[in-house]
């Protein structure tokens, strides 16, 4: 049922490792590059000010959560606190669904955190044992999906103890008791069924003189169930109780309480919302750096104001930093090298943002590079598209050495159906001309209007670019989370964007937080920056650059 | 007159006493270890993803293998001990992945240039594809920019692990396509844009300059850099590495 389930510190060493069959740890590794690296949970106001109310987390520093892979699912549970540092990470094919995993995760926890290492392995198989034998029993299946839902809604209130009896069976409790009684359950148990390893556990009950050691299967459950009730007890309060603690604010060494966070997070959400990071995307990052924070302690003489700051730098770096990184050259001359030109890029963008521009910014620093480059009108809507890019094919064949290096492919204007009919001409063209790179064109659209979206999944699918480009605006604000997801998924299930240009970016100065906005929508890199009026004004991002930007 | 003065400087020799106990118990208390020890030497443990870097860290510091490793999410930091005579050193794993390379990685470099003895790069022989030697090569460029500004470099060791499989490449192989490679990547820098930076002046062409020295014949070598880059082979997961904990001796050693 359980394909494998994984103990493992963020350094990478694995702790636990339960494996009946072949080890998927490609799954595993898989998550953590999604989940554990590059998550951007994008959360909208509404939805952060829920889970607010809701406090998901039973701890400080617990997170819970799923993931798919391929045909698998992963749920998982973080332990981010000062002296524990683990991932309980539990494997299983989609189409299995388990009931509450999150709980069998939570009581794994418990149990490996309190117990040494020769026991762990017991409970973990009598927690499996009851994990798959409770697959058998429908009856309780209705039961327990009722109770799940309801433990999404308000997982605190619901919460129950649970308890093994001798067999491995189990019934739940409300509230905390930190005593058992198990005479009474199990004279009643016994009644109904009698199976061997109960009647040896009633036997110890009953105090027979007969060594420990037997009865290691009761023992076991018994520890099992003691760990796990002692657990619920409140969290002493620690903060400020030491003497001198109010000094730790200047000193450091201080250790990080919720309300400690709180009271950065407004200034830290207003100093990037100033940016030009839309709000959600900034309330997002900062809830982000508060599951960071919390519970851990600051550096020696930094107040937990600048303890803060650097979380988010960081945040920011690891944002911004491209999973891979593209190097359009070497590409190029791969697929030159292979006999397989044209190469092709198409350009996409909302109405105005500078996509022929940009767009004959590639051009130049392609001609530059000695490649015979096609521009192709595509946008066959806006009065004079085609003009506005014959007058930059003119200029730039005056600007290069060879005069054949550059050319304009034009199908007049028309309607959405004209375009893939431009595209794959142009393409056809490149190849019978020798053009190594096809540049395309395309009209400005608005990204919510599903009537001017729809023609892209035709278009990319007839022309079939190498590298769609998104060409974003610096001055955007809050919209350029909804322009890069439409645009994105524009495309069809399977291509999406390979990466942003930023344009205009000399007049925003620092306030470049729509670089934020597009990469953690949609997790795409930006590649180029525009910084100017002229042909040369292209360059490459540097995420350094971004990020002392966005940090003044 | 005399007395009437007294009072007075001995508030003041008391108060600048209590000051300065006041400091020196906070700096006791506080920062024992940073104060009052000398920054120790480290080696560092590099490479791209899934290559088998926590295995070696593990087997370095604690002589023995993981059960089984996932991808590193943090750097493991421990303490490599070359015996009595050498003494201990610290041993940095940091991981692979591009975003926590930018994270963890790169500043440690820039901070710590002086202080490093040494940097294992680890390599998975058994699957060096053409785009595995770009991605070493793109990375091996962006630590030689950092490296090779520190007079005399930093030393390398490029380990080739699982070298004994039969899939695998031999380290003599790898060497010759790190090097077509590397000055394949090195000529495109200079085609390509530059990066933005708030002073905008192009002068700062760092990349190409720094090994644009290493160039003989117009070809990238490993030998002309500063620092030594020295190839090895072996298998982590048999515990066959002989050859890093030579190197490590040696460096250590020097």
């Amino acid at each position: 049922m359980i394909d494998q389930f994984l103990i493992f510190r963020p350094t990478g060493q694995v702790e636990f490792n339960y494996q009946p069959g072949k080890n998927l740890s490609g799954v595993v590794n898989a998550f953590i590059d999604q989940v554990l690296v590059s998550e951007r949970n994008l959360k909208t106001f509404s939805q952060a000010e829920k889970d607010e109310a809701n406090d998901i987390d039973d701890e400080d520093g617990v997170v819970v959560g799923s993931y798919n892979v391929e045909k698998y699912n992963v749920q998982y549970l973080s332990v981010n606190q000062p002296d524990t540092k683990l991932v309980f990470a539990m494997v299983h094919p989609s189409v299995v669904t388990l009931r509450s995993p999150f709980q069998f995760l939570r009581k794994i926890k418990v149990l490996y955190l309190n117990s040494d290492k020769a026991k762990f392995g017991h409970f973990f198989d009598l927690n499996l044992q009851s994990l798959e034998e409770k697959k058998d029993e429908p009856k309780e299946d209705v039961k327990e999906t009722k109770q799940d839902k309801d433990d999404k809604r308000k997982p605190k209130s619901s919460k129950k103890s649970r308890k093994w009896n001798t067999d491995g069976s189990f019934y739940e409790e409300d509230g905390q008791t930190t005593n058992l009684d198990f005479s009474g359950h199990n004279a009643k148990e016994a009644q109904g069924s009698a199976n061997l390893e109960q009647l040896v556990g009633d036997a110890s009950q009953f105090g027979t003189k007969t060594k420990t050691g037997e009865f290691l299967v009761n023992d076991l459950s018994q520890e099992m169930d003691r760990i796990l009730s002692l657990q619920p007890t409140p969290k002493a309060q620690e903060a400020n109780s030491q003497p001198f603690g109010f000094l730790r604010n200047l000193i450091g060494g201080k250790k990080i309480t919720k309300e400690d966070v709180k009271k950065v997070k407004s200034a830290l959400s207003t100093h990037l919302i100033k940016k030009n990071v839309a709000p959600d995307v900034a309330n997002s990052l900062i809830s982000e750096i508060e599951k960071e924070l919390v519970g851990s302690t600051t550096a020696n003489f930094t107040s937990v104001q600048e303890t803060a700051k650097k979380s988010l730098e960081k945040q920011l770096i690891k944002l911004l930093t491209p999973n891979n990184s593209i190097d359009l050259l070497k590409e190029i001359q791969t697929k030159k090298a292979n006999k397989q030109m044209p190469y092709v890029i198409s350009v996409v963008g909302v109405n105005g943002v500078g996509k022929s521009t940009n767009l004959s910014k590639l051009a130049y620093w392609l001609l530059q590079n000695n490649y015979r480059v096609l521009i192709t009108a595509c946008d066959t809507f806006r009065s004079g598209a085609v003009e506005q890019l014959r007058t930059h094919v003119n200029n730039l064949t005056k600007l290069s050495q060879d005069k054949q290096q550059i050319e304009l492919f034009e199908g007049g204007y028309g309607g959405a159906d004209l375009v893939a009919k431009i595209a794959t001409g142009a393409i056809k063209y490149a190849k019978q001309n020798n053009f190594d790179i096809v540049l395309l064109d395309t009209a400005g659209r608005r990204h919510n209007d599903t009537q001017l979206m729809a023609p892209l999944a035709s278009f990319a699918k007839a022309a079939n670019p190498d590298k769609i480009i998104m060409v974003g605006e610096a001055l955007v604000g809050t919209d350029s989370v909804l322009q890069a997801q439409n645009f994105n998924k524009a495309f069809g299930a399977n291509r999406h964007l390979d990466f942003f240009i930023v344009s205009k970016c000399d007049t925003v100065g620092d306030l470049i937080g729509s670089m934020v906005n597009l990469v953690y929508a949609t997790g795409i890199p930006i590649l180029f920056v525009g910084n100017g009026q002229t042909y040369t004004d292209l360059r490459t991002l540097s995420v350094d650059w971004a990020v002392s930007m966005l940090m003044s | 007159m005399f007395e009437h003065k007294d009072p007075d400087y001995l508030k003041f020799i008391v108060s600048i006493a209590l000051a300065l106990v006041v400091l020196v118990v906070t700096a006791v208390i506080f920062d024992r270890k940073r104060l009052f020890s000398a920054k120790k030497s480290v080696f560092v443990i590099s490479g791209p993803k899934s290559s088998g870097k926590t295995s070696l860290f593990e087997l370095l510091t604690k002589k023995e293998l993981p059960v089984l490793t996932v991808t590193s999410v943090e750097p493991n930091k421990g303490v490599l001990n070359l015996g009595s005579q050498i003494g201990s050193y610290e041993v940095i794993d940091f991981p692979g992945n591009e975003k926590l390379k930018s994270l963890y990685l790169y500043p440690f470099l820039k901070q710590n240039s002086t202080s490093l003895k040494g940097l294992i790069y680890m390599i998975d022989a058994s699957q060096f594809s053409s785009e595995y030697c770009t991605e070493v090569a793109t990375d091996l460029i962006k630590l030689y920019e950092i490296t090779e500004s520190v007079p005399n470099g930093v030393d390398f060791q490029l380990f080739c692990n699982k070298s004994d499989l039969f899939t695998s490449k031999k380290w003599t192989t790898i060497k010759t396509l790190l090097e077509t490679e590397i000055t394949q990547i090195c000529k495109r820098q200079v085609l390509n844009l530059s990066q933005i930076s708030s002073s905008d002046d192009q002068s700062d062409d760092t990349a190409g300059s720094l090994l644009a020295t290493t160039f003989g014949d117009g070809k990238f070598l490993f030998e002309r850099l500063d620092g030594n880059t020295e190839f090895a082979q072996g298998n982590v997961h048999k515990k066959s590495i002989e050859m890093v904990s030579n190197w490590l001796h040696e460096k250590a050693v020097n």
